[in-house]
């Protein structure tokens, strides 16, 4: 069990957690303008994650001035399930993070040689490393730091953008490569033949 | 169904006989049987004098425009077509038979209008009913019209339902073109497994199933030929073309022929055999040679760059390698793929400068677009040879690279086979398993040899330890001391991939090292 104040109300922490997540932000590109409303609504995910986690548990005070009882530890504040599963949930969400960076940082060392030389006259279809497998490992990452926040210290406006940051995600991904198709056509066609979206093999 | 005597009689009869009116009413009432057939011509041959004044109805006039089409008569297809037939047309089923012919023959303004109304042809049509002659055409028809935008996915897929159509309707002819014009766009895509496990179905199929087989499938022995010769299967695909060559020379489909040579010469250069090239060339000359200025003429040029630049001829190429040059001026915005492939081997050999990297980068651009395989690989390992002659190792590289990637997608490989590129050298760090095939056909040996392994000092130890020297004579007579000798045959042997100084001897004199 924590010590409920002595895990709340640091600061330093928030802005650790929100700028450490927030970082990943910075390995996705951008294009246009529409690009960003996903990457704000991950973002508002990431500051309710920082925010209820060490700052303020604002929602968990609502609810318990709604329903007139406290919530038990790790419903909708606490690590989640904390009575049930313990801190697995931490140590998958750290896996998880892992991986994600993994991910993220093969996809943006592919695509920043292959395709945003653009200008050089070398942009094409980049099929290399973790693009064998998935589409857009970016998204892939991001949704999968934000599930491992979610089985970290879930909390209830993380469980409510949980789906709208994948529906954007999602959203975007298909967006794009409409894009692509017609940037690259036929060899764009082939390719997503043999890849799948966010999950190898699998989606 | 009528059998093709049949029809002739009948033709015959209501030609001589006054009545216009019962010619057309029968030619409405046998479309399916007149439409089946492979000896159209014949019978166009029969109607041509027919009047299709504007009294007589729309569809005997459709049904004679089309023929005159199918037939090249294209004055006869335009009278039938003139006055203002479309506001004649009542059912959507003539409307989709005047749409697709409109956008066949051209007889529309734009080429974005043949796209327009190629497509209104499948559309307009009512979905969900019995198969129709009328939905089979238009889907044979727009297909062709999506092949010619480089469309190839789409131009599959319609050149697929139309074979499916056709043959639900018993019209084995027709099928058999949808069929090989499915397959050919499919072969386009790179999909050669697909075309060889579909072509061999219907050809089982055609055999089986029919009591008297019809030559006209043997059709399908073009796509399914090309699909072997990419696979480096050159025999078999030279085969293969021979049987579509008698198939289309029988049907009288003359504007199939180009593929069918070209495909042969470059089968039999795959395979070294200079004196078929020569027959083949010949023959070309003689029997597309004669049509000044068109692609089939141009084709024959091809050929015959090629043979004199791999056949080590001494035939003046110069006036068709101008000739090269000038039709590379005038389509450069939409050149052909065989005369991007002369040009391109005439730079690697410095005869032109008229096709400059660039754009070949553009061209392999356009070919990545719209997804023909065979010449991303082809235009690929060109780009990696002049950027290897050019000194650009990293660019040959990465070019090679993808061209071995494709190898590994979808089995194309053949040109690694073809031409005695320098760059293929660089195969070696790629593509082991490749490059040993290359070099066990021949095809890498000689610059092995000349691109020498060992430095000069170790050619000349290796040269003195075959005249019999020991470690102290070598020592003595090269003024190093017999450490340093030792140190320099470790070299070799690590060099050469041998274990004594007498396989190094053996295995230097065979590479050329030494004499």
């Amino acid at each position: 069990m924590e010590v409920f104040q002595g895990h709340f109300q640091q600061w330093g922490a928030v802005v650790f957690f929100a700028v450490l997540y927030g970082a990943a932000l910075f390995f996705v590109p951008f294009y246009r303008k529409m690009d960003r409303k996903p990457a704000t609504a991950y973002l508002a995910f990431v500051l309710a994650f920082a925010i209820e986690m060490h700052g303020i548990p604002m929602s968990m005070y609502l609810i318990s001035w709604a329903i007139g009882k406290q919530l038990p530890e790790g419903i909708l504040w606490g690590h989640t399930l904390v009575h049930t599963i313990g801190h697995t949930g931490m140590y998958l969400s750290i896996v998880l993070s892992l991986i994600a960076i993994l991910i993220i940082a093969n996809g943006w060392y592919n695509i920043y040689h292959q395709y945003w030389s653009l200008e050089s006259g070398k942009g094409k279809v980049v099929k290399d490393g973790v693009y064998r497998y998935i589409r857009h490992p970016q998204y892939t990452g991001l949704l999968l730091l934000s599930l491992g926040m979610i089985l970290n210290w879930a909390t209830l406006p993380m469980l409510v953008m949980f789906p709208l940051v994948v529906t954007l995600y999602y959203r975007l991904a298909r967006k794009e490569e409409t894009d692509m198709i017609r940037e690259f056509g036929e060899e764009y066609l082939m390719y997503m033949g043999r890849t799948k979206r966010f999950v190898p093999f699998v989606f | 169904m009528k059998s093709h005597n049949e029809l002739c009689a009948e033709l015959q009869g209501l030609v001589t006989g006054s009545n216009s009116s019962d010619l057309l009413s029968y030619l409405q009432d046998n479309m399916v049987s007149l439409f089946a057939s492979p000896h159209i011509s014949q019978y166009y041959q029969l109607i041509r004098r027919v009047d299709v004044s504007s009294k007589c109805p729309p569809l005997p006039r459709l049904i004679v425009a089309w023929l005159a089409f199918l037939c090249g008569d294209n004055v006869a297809m335009n009278t039938a077509m003139r006055q203002d037939i479309e506001s004649q047309l009542n059912s959507p089923e003539e409307r989709s038979f005047y749409y697709s012919l409109i956008a066949l023959s051209g007889l529309c303004a734009s080429p974005d209008d043949r796209l327009h109304y190629g497509k209104l042809a499948v559309e307009i049509l009512p979905q969900q009913q019995q198969t129709t002659l009328y939905m089979a055409n238009a889907r044979l028809t727009y297909g062709q019209i999506q092949a010619g935008f480089d469309r190839y996915r789409e131009a599959a897929e319609l050149f697929a339902d139309a074979y499916r159509m056709f043959h639900e309707l018993g019209m084995l002819f027709p099928a058999a073109i949808a069929l090989t014009n499915e397959l050919l766009n499919r072969y386009r895509l790179g999909q050669f497994f697909n075309v060889i496990e579909k072509g061999n179905h219907a050809l089982t199929m055609a055999a089986s199933f029919h009591s008297a087989r019809q030559d006209y499938w043997d059709i399908i022995y073009l796509p399914l030929g090309m699909c072997h010769f990419e696979l480096n299967k050159p025999t078999l695909a030279i085969g293969n073309l021979n049987l579509a060559k008698q198939a289309i020379d029988q049907m009288e489909l003359f504007h199939m022929h180009g593929l069918i040579e070209y495909y042969l010469f470059k089968s039999h250069l795959a395979l070294g055999e200079y004196a078929h090239l020569h027959s083949i060339v010949s023959q070309a000359e003689g029997e597309l040679g004669s049509m000044q200025g068109s692609d089939a003429e141009l084709l024959v040029c091809v050929l015959r760059v090629l043979l004199g630049l791999n056949a080590g001829e001494d035939r003046d190429l110069k006036p068709d390698i101008e000739r090269l040059e000038v039709a590379y001026m005038v389509h450069k915005s939409r050149p052909n793929w065989f005369l991007i492939e002369a040009l391109a081997c005439l730079r690697i050999r410095n005869f032109t400068d008229a096709l400059a990297i660039d754009d070949l980068i553009q061209c392999l651009k356009k070919f990545r677009y719209s997804g023909m395989i065979p010449f991303v690989q082809l235009l690929l390992l060109f780009l990696s040879e002049l950027n290897y002659q050019q000194d650009k190792a990293n660019e040959a590289r990465s070019c090679l690279k993808e061209a071995a990637a494709l190898v590994k997608e979808y089995g194309v490989c053949v040109h690694f086979f073809v031409y005695p590129l320098e760059c293929l050298t660089l195969l070696k760090n790629i593509d082991a398993p490749l490059y040993k095939a290359l070099v066990s056909k021949g095809r890498i040996k000689e610059l092995v040899a000349q691109q020498s392994l060992l430095s000069a000092r170790e050619r000349e130890i290796l040269e003195l330890i075959a005249l019999g020297k020991n470690n102290e004579e070598l020592g003595a007579l090269l003024f190093i001391s017999v450490g340093t000798v030792k140190w320099h045959i470790n070299h070799i042997l690590s060099k050469l991939e041998v274990r004594n100084r007498i396989e190094a001897v053996n295995k230097g004199k065979s590479l050329g090292e030494i004499r």
